[in-house]
């Protein structure tokens, strides 16, 4: 009996470490990528999300490119810890795993990530950046100032209540306080997401808000709602293009535009991590992501892919760092 | 062109064959998974949401309305059948459902349910129709101030749930605020998550529900599970479902009454169908001539539940569509939903998306109509679930509260919550702890602390806003004399006694 | 458990045990956030206020329970379908969530139950298949499959 349990263990031992090393070996083996399972692509945001439909609308245009080859892509909406178990569950995945596993991560994410966690944009391994929902402040009718100016000036001896949404709002609120608060007379209503500074505006509750482009730009078109100034240093287009930018008005530094991006585990092998970053390149590029998402969210395209992409997400984040501006409130 | 022009035109799209079709999957789909235990609105349109992204935009959108719909028709089912409520909106219905369930009276539970949601619905729906716009407009009135005195209003109606210790009751309730801190706090750092990372999004409710009714109501029936009564030996039919002209008479009053509540609370800002569905039933509690018997088992106690959380949609669609602001959890993955499909919610939507609103509007009232027609004929068939051995029941009902408490999160965090809900509703039945303050205080809580700060941060740090906004000193009297005068009549009582 | 006339004097346990987490919620939050800043309150404001309010009303009714027993009596089996979902949750890391299910539903009819073995087939595996079909192949829920399942290439 003892024979046959220790012979059956030797048996089990060979058969694991045999299918471990085929893996490793055909990892290693330098071999051109092709997905061999289903790719499971987490977000951090419930479904219907501004994240989650970035990233359907990715898995969207990928099917209909077959950019990744057909691969079946399974979008899970997993919201544990606004993110944190995403982010942890990413660091511990076997290669065959990491090599299938997918992340949005979205700049607002990355500023939580700085709050509230160990991890870093290092952490991980940038896939693509591929578009900027920029924000902009925008002021009701009633509001005793029309444009950015006026605001300044009013600001000086008047309080005002600037109404905002999650994390990455917070930011532009902190540089508003550093920058152009300089009597303390701007504090801040924290509504959770751009709906609810809406209707904090909308219900005359404030007067100025911080939104984004694709919720609000019925309201800008109608004139209920008028935009003053707008982050980043390029104006935007279309409804926005009068609208200047803090860079425009001296305020240099308000740079921390949601940027979406994809990311994959830090142990993802180098020729899936070619693969995946040559296939996100072509679908960033391509006209069927700017029909189904850049054009209707009014978003910017950016099609940043591999080293570059992973820069310029730890530039945005060592930014957010030294400019001491963080989500937190 | 008016209204109803405009609802007519949405019918010739919605009673299409494609439209009927999409219309009644996204029904039955939804009365489905709304009657999962734990799977409500929210998780069902979560869950179900990717599903319609592969159809064409014009069903997909009356498959996404219909779902929603019906998800809150299906919530009942359960919470009368297992007294697990298929979603926090169904909370109430356990109360007066599942002991007629128990009473072998399960089918007539189930019509008064279906009755009630009907009416509810198709009085929101009728308001949504002719004032959605001006109804979303009326709603921006209710800023922070005003939310807060009306939650902390509603707070003081959980006195008639605190059982016979009242300092039991009020020590369930707060915990129950008091573990809503848990997560992120207010300027979006961690807070008491205790180096957690999944305590940063708080303890989720889902779970937690599934856990303390759920499955702790398995745990409580394993001694019990042997005994079986009268009542679940005897074969229910169609007919014994009917309800006789009394009580008729008793759910049409108190739906309508209940479902201008659910419209009403729907249009404000962050209710939704849980606290549509307790206001309902705490008002009408209070003006029913049966009042008094609210929670032993009667079909007006179903019907003041089930009507206020259908008519809640009505009223939570109106500031969504209107306005792109959503008067609920569930309307905010709705809304997204929508804008996936290229609807975009606000000012302009009624001008640039005219007939696709419209047939929205249109399909709700098929869906109606389809949910109570379903619902009806499932009758027989959920009775006899109600009737299957607890010996047979309670393993099936824990993998389903397992599979339940996984799905709502995606992940063994759910079923973790679970058990722990599991546990708590355990130890506060064995300490006679009242459960129903404590889940609706939590329900409330993050809303509470939210709207107070909100409302502190309007009034520059000064509380005089809750008396200087009118609505919300309203609310406030309301609440002294709701504390007062209970206090002054038993004082009066004790004299004369 | 079950105690007959013998009831455990326990009902004060309740009462101490939520008393001591609103505490423990008191302290870590006056030490970690802010109470109050600018007249706004903080992070800590909320539990502080919700902690002094439990410990209030839960110290009344730790004083009022002190000696007396628990009104409701204990039962071992009650702890039977935590025990299944904590077996359940054991054995899916080894055989993934649906066998792991059905192993657990066959071993509670079969050893709980005591139900013939074709009963407890006929209940079980119809039964997991169908939420099977529910959850996995309809709603899409992604459930990860066990070491042996990773083995064999699933």
């Amino acid at each position: 009996m003892k024979k046959v349990f220790a012979l059956v263990l030797v048996a089990a031992i060979i058969i694991a470490s045999v299918m471990a090393n085929g893996a490793q070996e055909a990892a290693s083996s330098g071999a051109e990528f092709k997905p061999s399972k289903s790719i499971s692509w987490y977000c951090s945001s419930k479904p219907g999300s501004a994240a989650d439909r970035f990233t359907r609308k990715v898995q969207g245009v990928i099917d209909e490119t077959g950019a990744l080859d057909k691969a079946t892509i399974v979008v899970e909406n997993v919201t544990d810890g606004s993110g944190a178990v995403n982010w942890k569950r990413m660091q511990s995945l076997s290669q065959s795993d990491a090599d299938h596993t997918l992340l949005t991560l979205n700049l607002g994410d990355v500023t939580t990530m700085l709050d509230n966690t160990q991890f870093r944009v290092k952490d991980f391994k940038v896939v693509a950046t591929m578009a900027q929902d920029k924000k902009f402040l925008y002021v009701s009718k009633s509001a005793p100032f029309n444009d950015f100016d006026g605001f300044v000036e009013y600001l000086k001896n008047n309080d005002v209540i600037l109404g905002g949404g999650k994390a990455d709002d917070n930011v532009m609120f902190n540089f508003l306080k550093q920058k152009v608060d300089k009597n303390d007379h701007l504090s801040y209503l924290q509504t959770g997401d751009t709906a609810g500074t809406l209707q904090a505006v909308l219900g005359n509750q404030v007067y100025l808000g911080i939104g984004k482009l694709g919720t609000l730009k019925d309201y800008l078109a109608s004139g209920e709602l008028k935009a003053i100034v707008t982050e980043g240093t390029s104006r935007m287009s279309g409804v926005l293009s009068e609208v200047p930018t803090f860079a425009e008005k001296g305020y240099e530094g308000m740079d921390f535009i949601q940027t979406r991006c994809v990311v994959a585990a830090k142990n993802i092998s180098d020729s899936a991590y070619k693969y995946y970053c040559d296939a996100f390149k072509k679908v960033a590029t391509s006209q069927e992501f700017l029909d189904a998402y850049v054009n209707v969210y009014q978003a910017s395209a950016l099609d940043l892919v591999g080293a570059d992409a992973q820069a310029y997400l730890e530039a945005a984040e060592k930014n957010v760092i030294d400019a001491g501006i963080s989500g937190k409130q | 062109m008016s209204a109803l022009q405009s609802l007519l035109t949405g019918f010739s799209i919605a009673l299409s064959f494609k439209g009927i079709l999409y219309c009644a999957i996204g029904a039955m789909m939804g009365l489905f998974i709304g009657s999962l235990p734990g799977m409500g609105a929210v998780t069902g349109i979560a869950l179900l949401l990717p599903l319609t992204f592969k159809f064409e935009p014009a069903v997909g959108i009356i498959m996404l309305c219909s779902l929603y719909y019906a998800n809150m028709y299906g919530g009942a089912y359960s919470a009368i059948i297992l007294n697990i409520p298929g979603d926090s909106s169904a909370i109430m219905t356990t109360l007066d459902g599942y002991p007629m369930a128990c009473r072998g009276q399960a089918g007539k539970a189930i019509m008064s349910a279906n009755l009630a949601s009907f009416i509810g619905g198709t009085i929101g729906m009728v308001i949504l129709t002719f004032t959605g716009t001006w109804l979303a407009r009326i709603g921006l009135k209710f800023g922070p101030a005003e939310m807060t005195s009306l939650l902390l209003l509603a707070m003081t109606s959980l006195g008639w749930a605190m059982g016979q210790d009242p300092y039991k009751g009020i020590a369930a309730a707060m915990f129950g605020l008091l573990l809503t801190a848990v997560g992120v706090g207010m300027g979006g750092s961690a807070r008491l998550n205790f180096g957690s990372y999944s305590l940063l999004s708080g303890i989720p409710f889902v779970p937690l529900v599934i856990g303390m009714f759920g499955l702790s109501q398995v745990i409580l029936m394993m001694p019990k599970r042997h005994e079986r009564s009268k009542a679940a030996t005897e074969v229910i039919h169609l007919r014994d479902s009917r309800l006789s002209k009394e009580e008729i008479k008793g759910i049409v009053p108190t739906s309508v009454r209940c479902g201008l509540i659910g419209t009403i609370t729907g249009v404000l800002p962050g209710a939704g169908g849980t606290i549509a569905n307790f206001f309902g039933y705490m008002l009408e509690k209070r003006v029913n001539r049966k009042g008094d018997r609210f929670g032993t088992g009667i079909v007006e106690g179903i019907a003041a539940s089930e009507s206020a959380n259908n008519g809640c949609v009505g009223g939570a669609l109106a500031p969504t569509l209107a306005l792109g602001i959503p008067g609920s959890g569930a309307t905010a993955l709705l809304l997204g939903g929508l804008t996936m499909w290229g609807l975009t919610p606000g000012p302009m939507l009624y001008v640039k998306q005219h007939d696709l609103v419209w047939s929205v509007i249109a399909s709700l009232y098929v869906a109606n109509i389809i949910c109570i027609c379903v619902g009806t004929l499932l009758i027989p068939i959920m009775a006899k679930v109600s009737r299957v051995r607890s010996t047979i029941l309670i393993p099936l009902i824990t993998v389903i509260c397992f599979l339940g408490a996984y799905s709502s999160e995606r992940s063994m965090y759910g079923v973790v919550i679970m058990l722990a809900g599991a546990c708590l509703g355990y130890i506060f039945n064995k300490f006679d702890w009242p459960s129903a303050p404590f889940l609706l205080a939590f329900v409330l809580g993050s809303t509470l602390e939210d709207k107070f700060r909100q409302a502190i941060v309007l009034g520059h740090g000064s509380p005089m806003i809750f008396i200087q906004k009118p609505i919300s000193l309203l609310f406030i009297i309301l609440l002294l004399i709701c504390l007062i005068v209970p206090a002054v009549m038993g004082r009066r009582k004790k004299k004369v006694s | 458990m079950q105690r007959n006339g013998d009831r455990l004097k326990l009902e004060f346990l309740l009462p101490l045990c939520v008393f001591a987490i609103a505490l423990l919620f008191m302290v870590v939050s006056l030490k970690n956030y802010v109470f109050i800043k600018k007249s706004i309150p903080g992070d800590a404001f909320f539990p502080v206020v919700m902690s002094v309010f439990v410990m209030i009303f839960s110290g009344i009714s730790f004083v009022k329970a002190l000696g007396k027993p628990i009104k409701k009596d204990i039962h071992l089996e009650e702890f039977y379908p935590l025990l299944a979902v904590v077996a359940i949750c054991a054995a899916r890391l080894v055989i993934g969530f649906f066998p792991a299910i059905l192993v657990v539903l066959i071993l509670w009819f079969k050893l709980i139950e005591r139900f013939s073995w074709k009963r407890t087939l006929a209940i079980s595996v119809p039964f997991t298949a169908v939420m099977y079909l529910i959850f996995v192949v309809w709603i899409d829920i992604q459930f990860r499959s066990g070491l042996l399942g990773r083995l064999l290439g699933f």
